[in-house]
């Protein structure tokens, strides 16, 4: 069997060709550089970039020990926050540290990302990890409303943030004013 | 066709080559990571994966498997994962080969599902059905399965009759650095998949990927041996993805694989042929170990544009080639297919998505005395437009959908498939949906234009035997079928979610064989269109996320079917198999436990009633079974894990299902598997 070369048949390598040769073409149309990111991409960048806002308790700053950047629950990050790794906060590394489950989570972490597949379990879990100065942030909708430090909202396009400034002064953070004049400020809700 | 294949793989090898270098000269990173803050909010970003909001209100039966499900389950094939979806029926004819369908008509060829792959159709034309041993990916980089029970047509087009499945793989923005599975156990003896991910320049990333496996036979009772489907295959391939500007974005992905597979066959040999002398009078060569030979290639690539805030384009053209052979016919195919979609707001309160589709099919078959298609070659094409419009009926929540897809193919001439679904979100928790759809399933090559030995009736010497022929005929046409559905999905707290569908679906113009008799007086059967039925059931899914360290979920279908043969129909036996293939009742229990934060234990039961008759051909019934399936999974570190998974271990085998009169029933093996991941 095979595919002779006869009658109607003769339409496809050209066809097939030219269709390769666009498909390939498209890639190499890259080259604008207009500022467009993934979600997640951007959401690592904005972790990253909110520890220079943040001031921890000293003693979490005079020690020789890396800086934690924690992931409790579903990583939908795919490898963005690795990234971080090579990076330092006032001089300590960043490490990346995931946890399944909230009692694992220690005095390692200095910021807790939770994950939008803890959603049933976000009192419980704000409640366990408010013993450790940690700075909780998260994208699921109404975080900040329900007790978290900082949740990620989004828009049409953009990625904007909610600030619970109660919640992150009681667990001894301060949150630089450049930062808050960028979110919108709420207070936790009773429910 | 030796030239055909060097010359395909050789053009895939170059686009690999092409990717590669494109990463190799890959400018380092645009470090948002040093731009203010205010810049990074004023970054546009591209969409991830839809959200699960958008589940909640699409009217229509659908179940997302999600990575982490397929993750959890130990699974290590599509076909396998699927067994997650509740009402979707898995069975598994042998090691090669699985009938996989949802809302009944299951049979080794069945027909009524339409299955993608990124957007590329993957059933076969020769059958309408789908070869599921050719249909591999990295499973680790499967974003998720959308599978929707019912018709979707009215989107999708033809074959869509009884669901879609729908396997997306990640953005490979997403699937950065690497990742090395590796497995081995008594069925599955040998499993390595590769992957690596790299950024592409500024504003791309790209994938590329390795799988290998080893699979042992199972167990043949009729033969009293091993079932000699053991098989191998090896498939590569890569993913880019990338963006242009806010408004422009782009994907180009391809694969390339090749299986080495055995099955136990009976076959008929040709009483004219003097070599066949020894299996007279029944000419039956029993036991045969035959070899099937799978290979294809495919390129695609999506364009996405965005016109305006609310107006988005997209247009997606693929290449798809695929051969495979075995004893009784060997059959190629390249499918070129383009696809354009505009997805506008154009008033308020109306959410239009129209489309066209172009896709032209060249075959060619070569057959033997078993079986053959004539014409042997044939360019079919098929086009189509389709247009839908999501209505807001009011402010509360209701929303009237009305679609239709208009599709002309060269056997039926132009197709009309119109749906119409309500949907209303009652509250935060609660949403009812109804929907009528109309759906068709176009004939098969076969069912046009085949020449199958069905049978060889024994005569008295001098004379020869009598060969019982199916033909295809031209005057088979599209099944038909007419389908109600209604949903509720409820969510009484956060972590508690419920499910429930029911259904109605009317069919008209179903298959059967007509017995026949030509000019001479001789007997045979063709293809006809002369059985009608309707079937109803419920699909019902639970997730309950009991604590934080477990997970409970629940899946139930029941399944119910009257045929009637048209009056007038000579299908021998006057007994329809068609809907006896698939169980009243199909339950699944899963349990997923974070033991502690590195190690978890999941467990999966499922259930499924017994079948009448799961051949056409055949009259042998396959009794219920319950399979019991464990996981262990420890993870020492953030990139390595180490798991072991035990699959069907209630009992030493059993039979799931049974394949087409050549092939014998094959029993499913306890399997073990041992499994490791690292990511570096």
């Amino acid at each position: 069997m095979g595919f002779q070369h006869g009658k109607g048949m003769t339409g496809w390598p050209g066809v097939a060709r030219l269709l390769l040769i666009l498909l390939m073409l498209l890639p190499a149309t890259i080259g604008s550089a207009a500022l467009v990111s993934s979600e997640y991409r951007l959401k690592a960048a904005l972790i990253y970039k909110l520890t220079r806002f943040v001031e921890w308790p000293d003693a979490k700053n005079q020690t020789e020990e890396d800086f934690g950047i924690c992931i409790l629950g579903r990583d939908d990050f795919g490898g963005a926050l690795d990234a971080l790794e090579k990076r330092t906060v006032n001089e300590h590394p960043i490490r990346i540290h995931r946890f399944v489950q909230s009692e694992a989570v220690d005095a390692r972490c200095q910021i807790l990302f939770i994950s939008e597949s803890k959603r049933p379990f976000l009192r419980k879990i704000l409640r366990f990890v408010s013993q450790y100065p940690v700075l909780t942030i998260s994208d699921m909708e109404g975080f900040a409303r329900r007790g978290g430090m900082i949740e990620f909202t989004q828009g049409e396009k953009r990625i904007g943030f909610r600030i619970n400034l109660g919640q992150a002064v009681s667990a001894g953070l301060k949150i630089a004013a450049p930062l808050l004049d960028l979110a919108a400020i709420i207070e936790t809700e009773q429910p | 066709m030796k030239n055909i294949i060097t010359r395909t793989e050789a053009v895939v090898a170059a686009a690999l080559l092409l990717v590669l270098s494109a990463g190799a000269l890959a400018q380092s990173e645009a470090d948002f990571l040093d731009m203010p803050l205010e810049d990074l909010l004023h970054m546009e970003i591209t969409s991830a994966a839809k959200k699960d909001q958008s589940i909640k209100e699409t009217a229509a039966s659908v179940f997302v498997i999600t990575r982490e499900d397929i993750h959890r389950a130990g699974v290590t094939s599509i076909p396998e994962a699927l067994r997650l979806a509740p009402g979707v029926q898995v069975a598994r004819i042998d090691s090669n080969k699985w009938a996989i369908t949802t809302r009944g008509f299951n049979n080794q060829f069945v027909n009524m599902l339409l299955v993608m792959i990124d957007g590329r159709t993957v059933y076969s034309p020769t059958i309408s059905g789908v070869y599921w041993d050719a249909q591999d990916t990295m499973l680790e980089d499967i974003e998720r399965i959308e599978v929707v029970r019912g018709p979707g047509a009215a989107l999708w087009g033809a074959n869509a009759v009884n669901g879609v499945i729908n396997i997306i793989t990640r953005n490979a923005q997403d699937t950065e650095g690497g990742l090395l599975a590796v497995g081995g156990g008594n069925e599955q003896q040998g499993l390595v998949g590769l992957r690596y991910g790299a950024q592409l320049g500024e504003q791309a990333h790209g994938r590329l990927y390795f799988k290998y496996r080893d699979l042992d036979s199972f167990w043949s009772p009729v033969a009293g041996r091993d079932a000699n489907d053991q098989w191998r295959s090896v498939q590569g391939g890569f993913r880019a993805d990338g963006w242009v500007s806010g408004v422009d974005s782009w994907t180009f992905q391809g694969d390339i694989y090749r299986s080495d597979e055995n099955q136990l066959a009976n076959y008929w040999a040709d009483p004219a042929d003097p070599a066949s002398a020894p299996y007279a009078p029944y000419y039956v060569i029993p036991l045969v170990e035959d070899a099937i030979e799978s290979s294809g290639w495919n390129l695609l690539g999506r364009w996405n544009h965005q016109l305006a805030e609310n107006s988005e384009t997209s247009l997606q053209v693929y290449l798809d080639s695929n051969y495979r052979a075995e004893a009784f016919a060997s059959q190629k195919h390249l499918t070129l297919d383009v696809d354009f979609q505009h997805h506008l707001q154009p008033l308020t309160g109306h959410d239009l998505v129209w489309g066209v589709n172009f896709r032209r099919i060249q075959d060619d078959y070569s057959g033997s005395f078993m079986a053959s298609i004539n014409p042997s070659g044939r360019n079919l094409n098929q086009y189509g437009i389709f247009l839908q419009d999501e209505i807001s009926l009011s402010p509360e929540g209701l929303r009237l959908v009305l679609g239709s897809k208009f599709e002309h193919n060269e056997y039926t001439g132009v197709e009309i498939q119109p749906t119409a679904r309500l949907l209303w979100l009652a509250n935060d928790r609660t949403t009812y949906w109804t929907a009528v759809s109309r759906a068709v399933r176009m004939p098969s090559r076969v069912e046009r234009n085949a020449d199958i030995v069905f049978g060889i009736v024994p005569t008295m010497p001098p004379r020869s035997p009598l060969v019982i022929h199916a033909y295809g005929s031209d005057r088979f046409v599209s099944e038909k079928v007419l389908a109600y559905e209604f949903g509720l999905r409820y969510q009484p707290r956060d972590n508690l979610a419920l499910d429930l569908v029911a259904y109605y679906q009317d069919y008209e113009d179903l298959e059967t064989f007509e017995r026949k008799t030509d000019p001479f007086g001789l007997p045979y059967l063709e293809f006809a269109n002369k059985l009608s039925g309707d079937s109803q059931g419920l699909e019902l899914s639970l997730d309950w996320q009991i604590m934080e360290w477990w997970r409970i979920q629940l899946g139930y279908s029941y399944f119910q079917i009257d045929t009637q043969l048209d009056q007038g129909s000579t299908l021998p036996g006057q007994k329809a198999p068609n809907g006896r293939s698939t169980p009243t009742h199909m339950g699944s229990i899963r349990s997923l436990m974070d033991i502690c934060n590195d190690v978890s234990l999941d467990a999966w039961i499922y259930y499924n009633g017994a079948i009448d008759r799961p051949a056409f051909m055949q009259d042998i019934g396959v009794p219920a079974y319950t399979s019991l399936n464990l996981r262990l999974a420890w993870r020492p570190s953030e990139d390595l894990e180490l798991s072991l998974v035990a699959r069907d271990l209630l009992d030493h085998r059993h039979l799931e299902f049974v394949g087409e009169s050549y092939l014998m029933p094959t029993e499913i093996e306890r399997s073990l598997l041992a499994r490791f991941q690292l990511r570096f």
